[in-house]
């Protein structure tokens, strides 16, 4: 079974991190969905630098991270989406919907 | 899976035998990680069979199949399921549920086998749609499409849980040349930006040729030849001698006609 969590390091700051697959989408949906409605933070900046391997799971969660910030009326931000994410990004289509940051 | 294997999938010796007709003759074929593999060969030479023994449906007489130096005639059932779900196969068919849309069909792979929540079932399902062009073609039936978007949308449910290794039978078979030319743009972009390891099964010599990067010609049981499609080319061998140029793109849109992408996402803004 992989291994993955999102945490709050920051008012703000969310981390990915570990392997987003198949097994580990479903709890990663619920963590960040809470986290982004209990932040107190006005913006929201997602760093992708822990994940260590990704599947299209870890995209469609980017792509629900942004519904929810966009419901809660919160900016969000993306950075250091890692080559797979953004190979599978590119094949989909995705690379200009996200909001990313260098 | 692990890179530590050169080949993705190994055929040692294998035969196999259909009551005393011998489809395969101690056969070695090695398919390397990370490419496009041709096997071709005149209609009934037993490349759906050999297609079959790599997905472990069918068992080797003799001789071994490894797939990421997993001996596959050694696994349990269980085992097999788990190294089945790193394999995605296109059939020859197609064989799209003809009782369920488009949406149903790729998200249907994800509903046997994650417990994804609806939400990003549906993000799966349309990147996968928009990779194959046709995320505008959701809500169609399967008899409401050509067979090329019949055949892309069969491509988008085998690729829907990022499978490492993709099997194609006869992926040109009875498609026009623009369905053609999108089929060939779409295997090598999987194979290349995804890192895929495909193997094509197929008699098209042309499209083979043109996308393949090493290409096994089988016949007689046997393996004829092998090498590059550069290299067969100068091959002596009558069946192998002949290859032509791959039909390029042409001006029909790749798209089919769909809502905004990202409204489709993530909602009007």
């Amino acid at each position: 079974m992989s291994q993955a969590t999102i945490s709050e390091r920051a008012a703000g700051q969310l981390q990915l991190s570990g392997v987003l697959d198949y097994s580990t989408g479903p709890l990663l949906r619920e963590q960040g969905a809470r986290l982004i409605a209990a932040s107190s933070a006005k913006s929201l900046a997602l760093d992708c630098s822990a994940v260590e391997k990704s599947s299209s799971v870890g995209l469609a969660l980017l792509l629900a991270f942004m519904r929810d910030a966009r419901k809660a009326g919160r900016e969000l931000t993306i950075s250091a989406l890692p080559d797979d994410m953004r190979e599978i990004a590119q094949v989909s289509g995705l690379l200009e919907l996200l909001p990313l940051q260098a | 899976m692990s890179a530590e294997h050169e080949y993705a999938i190994e055929l040692q010796g294998v035969s196999f035998q259909r009551g005393a007709r011998s489809i395969f003759d101690k056969v070695d074929i090695r398919i390397p990680r990370g490419k496009v593999t041709g096997i071709m060969g005149p209609s009934g030479c037993g490349k759906t069979t050999l297609l079959r023994l790599i997905a472990a449906e069918l068992r080797p007489s003799a001789g071994d199949v490894r797939v990421d130096g997993v001996s596959l005639p050694k696994l349990s059932r269980d085992e097999l399921f788990d190294m089945r779900k790193q394999m995605g196969v296109l059939f020859q068919s197609g064989a799209l549920f003809t009782d369920l849309d488009v949406f149903e069909n790729v998200a249907f792979p994800l509903r046997v086998h994650t417990k994804l929540p609806e939400e990003m079932i549906r993000d799966i399902v349309l990147m996968k749609l928009q990779a194959v062009g046709l995320r505008g073609a959701l809500d169609l039936m399967p008899d409401e499409l050509s067979g090329g978007m019949k055949r892309r949308v069969a491509l988008a449910r085998a690729i829907a849980l990022d499978p490492q290794i993709l099997l194609y039978d006869e992926p040109f078979v009875g498609q026009d040349p623009i369905a053609m030319g999108v089929l060939v743009r779409l295997i090598r972009l999987l194979n290349d930006a995804l890192g895929i390891t495909s193997v094509v099964v197929s008699h098209d010599l042309a499209e083979t040729a043109s996308i393949a990067d090493y290409i096994y010609v089988v016949g007689d049981a046997q393996v004829l030849g092998q090498g590059t499609p550069a290299e067969l080319m100068e091959s002596d061998n009558p069946r192998i001698r002949q290859f032509m140029k791959g039909i390029p793109d042409g001006p029909v849109p790749f798209h089919f006609p769909a809502l905004d992408y990202r409204e489709d996402l993530l909602g009007r803004g």
